[in-house]
């Protein structure tokens, strides 16, 4: 399994953050500790929350002991929480840092220093072939998690390793800016484990602050980096994130959105001799299962994989719509929910595409499934969220689109009680959804009529 | 010389118009910019001629429209950029 023994890598850093670090021999040390006492939940699963350098090596103690974690970042709303440790049926919560909220969903909750300090539980074996679970938007207005296997994880190690672009990379370091709960991050997390390079994290803190945010990159000593095409353009849009900031960068490494020919240009011009990678794959199929090397000469639809390399068999059925199947296609999600499962190995993602040359394209949703900045959002789960506050009785969650045609925000309309205020309405939102799901303009009208429940038109969200 | 309103224009026309930006509409904390609304606004002012850095900037430049300008004149002053 790729993450035992990663003790063999030494003193090296396996993950830093702008101010900590912690290396392979700690992780190692940690992780195996940690892991003697998880083994108490081994065949459970327990959220992970927290954004600090020890995540991963909590990750890993969870691998080792048979526990399936639930990834959550350093922040999430309260009642989302509840949501995720109910879908998970999560039966403990394990705490980084001081800046993860606290919680009181009622199960137990242990920071890293309070699990050292129990007594070690053996070494309870699980024959449950699960490794994380992460959660993402549902339509049905609650997020759903999905889950991956040991055998998933290491399908996805082999491929992802194995790709000309990362291959290079060699032991480098690796920067990612997303989230733990992302699973953008599964890729900085095997290139730590399998090829030991260092995972260098950026906190939510570093993006929120330009300057932050370039002093971090200047240090991560970053020779790939693993981030959504939005991520790039952000750090684009000065002219001080080029070569003399990141010397060392070889690979970019894209998934999760429509990477534009735009973004890429400028990172050949910005980083010459640069190498990007334009993969694709939903979470329910392990992070990525296809990737296209971008031309330095490119012009209009990237390509976001090579059929042929990819981890998994693409199918395109007759309305276009892709499906995956092998080693990479999750276990299923969390609540045992059907959704694209076919049940036998396969995954239908809903993504309308085509294959041509052997390169495949894909061309939007066959749903109302939208990426913002490289995040899934069902707008169900939006106006679902919208619609069961008491005081909405319909809402309707619509996208902006920037020239290229790729969603840029989220406005919405709500039929709501007389005298209710946006940013109310707003303010209730947040305890509910995560910060990317809130739609940035809300336009209220009265509801005509409310009945005993508040509940009545959904005729409202139909009338779209 | 960029004027405010021009800026509150820009932010407008991100936004299809779903919403109202003012010379002094609070930008950050409201969330109308965030990252993607950042990146949108800067090709914006590119393509009218003003090269923003963020890094020779302080958050609180981005605060409102006015601010916006300017931060946009002052980075793009002739002799000092």
């Amino acid at each position: 399994m790729i993450f035992e023994d990663t003790g063999r890598f030494g003193s090296k850093d396996a993950c830093r953050t702008a101010d900590k670090s912690i290396s392979f021999t700690d992780m190692e040390s940690l992780s195996d500790a940690l892991a003697k006492r998880l083994c108490a939940y081994a065949g459970k699963r327990v959220v992970i929350l927290g954004e600090d350098e020890r995540v991963p090596a909590v990750m890993t103690a969870c691998l080792k002991a048979g526990v399936c974690y639930v990834p959550c970042g350093g922040f999430v709303p309260e009642k989302r929480l509840e949501t995720v440790i109910e879908g998970a049926g999560a039966e403990a919560v394990i705490t980084t840092d001081a800046c993860a909220g606290v919680h009181s969903a009622g199960i137990d909750a242990f920071t890293v220093e309070q699990i050292l300090s129990m007594p070690e539980a053996g070494t309870r074996k699980t024959d449950r072939d699960e490794a994380y679970a992460i959660f993402t938007s549902g339509s049905t207005g609650r997020p759903k998690g999905v889950v991956v296997g040991r055998r998933n994880l290491e399908n996805f190690a082999a491929w992802f390793s194995d790709i000309p672009a990362i291959r290079t990379v060699g032991d480098g370091t690796a920067v990612c800016a997303a989230p733990y709960s992302f699973d953008l991050s599964v890729a900085p997390l095997v290139h730590m484990w399998h090829s030991g390079g260092t995972y260098f994290y950026v906190t939510r803190g570093d993006i929120a602050d330009a300057v932050r945010l370039y002093d971090a990159l200047g240090a991560s000593e970053g020779s790939l980096l693993v981030a959504t095409p939005t991520f790039a353009d952000y750090c684009l849009c000065d002219a001080a994130f080029g070569e003399n900031m990141m010397p060392r960068l070889k690979t970019v490494f894209f998934c999760g959105e429509t990477l534009r020919c735009k973004t890429a240009k400028r990172l050949f011009e910005r980083f010459p001799g640069v190498r990007i990678v334009n993969a694709y794959g939903p979470t329910e199929a392990t992070c990525a299962v296809c990737g296209s090397e971008v031309d330095e000469n490119c012009e209009g639809e990237l390509p976001a994989g090579d059929v042929s390399e990819a981890a998994v068999d693409m199918l395109v059925n007759s309305d276009g719509i892709l499906t995956l199947k092998g080693a990479s296609v999750a276990k299923g999600y969390c609540g045992g929910e059907r959704g694209g499962f076919t049940g036998d190995g396969e995954y239908v993602t809903g993504d309308r595409c085509e294959i041509r040359g052997g390169k495949l394209y894909l061309h939007g949703r066959a749903d109302r499934q939208i990426k913002i900045r490289g995040y899934r959002v069902e707008l169900d789960e939006i106006e679902n969220a919208m619609e069961g506050l008491d005081y909405v009785a319909g809402a309707s969650v619509s996208v902006i689109k920037n020239k290229e045609g790729l969603p840029m925000f989220l406005c919405a309309e709500a039929a709501a009680k007389n005298g209710t205020k946006e940013a109310d309405l707003k303010r209730d939102l947040m305890k509910m959804l995560p910060e990317y799901m809130i739609p940035k303009a809300i336009k209220l009208t009265n509801a005509p009529e409310m009945n005993e429940n508040g509940k009545k038109m959904r005729t409202f969200a139909e009338s779209r | 010389m960029l004027r405010a309103d021009e800026v509150a224009k820009i932010i407008e026309d991100m936004y299809a118009g779903e919403i109202t930006v003012t010379e002094d509409t609070e930008l950050l904390d409201s969330g109308i910019l965030d990252s993607l609304g950042m990146i949108e606004l800067l090709e914006r002012l590119e393509d009218k001629g003003y090269t923003v850095q963020p890094t020779r900037a302080e958050k609180q430049d981005f605060s409102d429209p006015a601010r916006i300008a300017e931060l946009a004149n002052r980075q793009n002053e002739n002799g000092f950029n």
